[in-house]
């Protein structure tokens, strides 16, 4: 088991046949999801921003700046200011598997009929467009990265953050995801809410919440779950311990007090 | 002129989603970009799009007066009722 970082430990030389172990430390999070929370405890140092009739507050922002803003944009937005809020400026990763998905839906519509494509369309609804957005809120001159679904689902996110954590002191873990246009759904498992779920993240060892993953290969081809949906879960009733199979493999994760 | 004026402030706040905002919020002779309502780029090719549509014109993206054109809503007026007795 090679130590690549004081956060990550893989085994490089045969990544994918054996397990792999990813830690960190859980400075913040923030959720927001298109409904209600019934309450209760959930995981410490975050919080649940409020329903607010179905559309996350982005009060924060100027009118120019939000009237663009999808109900998904709105929500990853919404996460993520109130995580740069709470621990400044940071690198970022944005991960969504089908991101803008009703704007570019719409935009295949509107082309198939022969009509014009909306620029403004166009350009929120590429993949990379959300992170932008939330760059350009927050005055950020820092990188970040736009994930699409993979074989790893949300977990990749992790595997990014690992890897940024090499060079950056703490990381912006940005998750969202939307219910599919219809046409999309027999083909497709997709999220039935809208939701964002936003996670400062640093190296082990530092003051707070530890993370610690574990990602084992799987045999054979294993039937995926819903991860994202199990976090969120997990999340809100503070449960501090699963695992969840997603194309290829078996993440386990625990949450541990400092 | 005055009622294609309030029609162009309308399709401009409803085009470019300007929540908040009502026609008489819009000075007709104000910059529509830069200063005055602070459109951008993306803004002014929505809002020739929706023109098109609307008034099915032609807009020449070559021509060295579209900047001219699509300065304030009194010039866009002036513009769109041209290109409407040209049709």
């Amino acid at each position: 088991m090679a130590k690549v970082t004081g956060s990550a430990h893989t085994d490089s030389a045969e990544s994918g046949a054996k397990e792999s172990r990813l830690s960190f430390t859980l400075q913040h999070w923030c959720l927001w999801q298109s409904e209600q929370s019934s309450g209760g405890t959930h995981w410490p140092d975050g919080e649940v921003l409020p329903y607010n009739g179905g559309y996350a507050d982005v009060g924060f922002l100027p009118m120019m700046q939000s009237r663009r803003l999808s109900p998904l944009a709105r929500a990853a937005c919404a996460v993520a200011h109130h995580c740069r809020e709470k621990s400044g400026d940071m690198p970022s990763v944005f991960v969504s598997s089908h991101g803008e998905s009703h704007y570019y839906f719409e935009m295949l519509q509107g082309m198939a009929a022969r009509e014009d494509v909306s620029p403004s369309r166009f350009s929120l609804c590429v993949h990379n467009a959300i992170a932008g957005l939330s760059s350009f809120h927050s005055a950020s001159f820092l990188p970040y990265v736009a994930l699409a679904g993979g074989t790893e689902g949300m977990f990749s996110a992790f595997l990014e953050a690992a890897g940024m954590l090499l060079e950056t002191p703490q990381v912006l873990v940005v998750w969202y995801e939307q219910p599919l246009p219809e046409a999309y759904r027999p083909y497709l498992s997709a999220s039935e809410t809208t939701w964002a779920l936003a996670m400062v993240l640093t190296g082990a060892g530092g003051s707070g919440c530890q993370l610690r993953l574990t990602r084992r290969p799987g045999t054979t081809p294993l039937a995926s779950q819903d991860c994202d949906n199990s976090l969120i879960r997990a999340i809100l009733t503070n449960q501090r311990r699963s695992s969840c199979r997603s194309d290829r493999s078996i993440w386990q994760w625990e949450l541990s007090d400092a | 002129m005055e009622n294609l004026e309030a029609e162009l402030k309308q399709l401009i706040i409803n085009t470019l989603e300007l929540d908040g905002i009502s026609p008489p919020d819009i000075d007709s002779e104000a910059p529509l970009f830069g200063g005055g309502l602070g459109l951008d780029s993306i803004d002014a090719l929505e809002l020739g799009l929706a023109l098109k549509k609307k008034y099915h014109i032609h807009i020449d993206t070559d021509s060295t007066e579209l900047l001219n054109y699509f300065a304030s809503v009194k010039n866009l007026a002036d513009f769109v009722s041209q290109q409407q007795k040209i049709l």
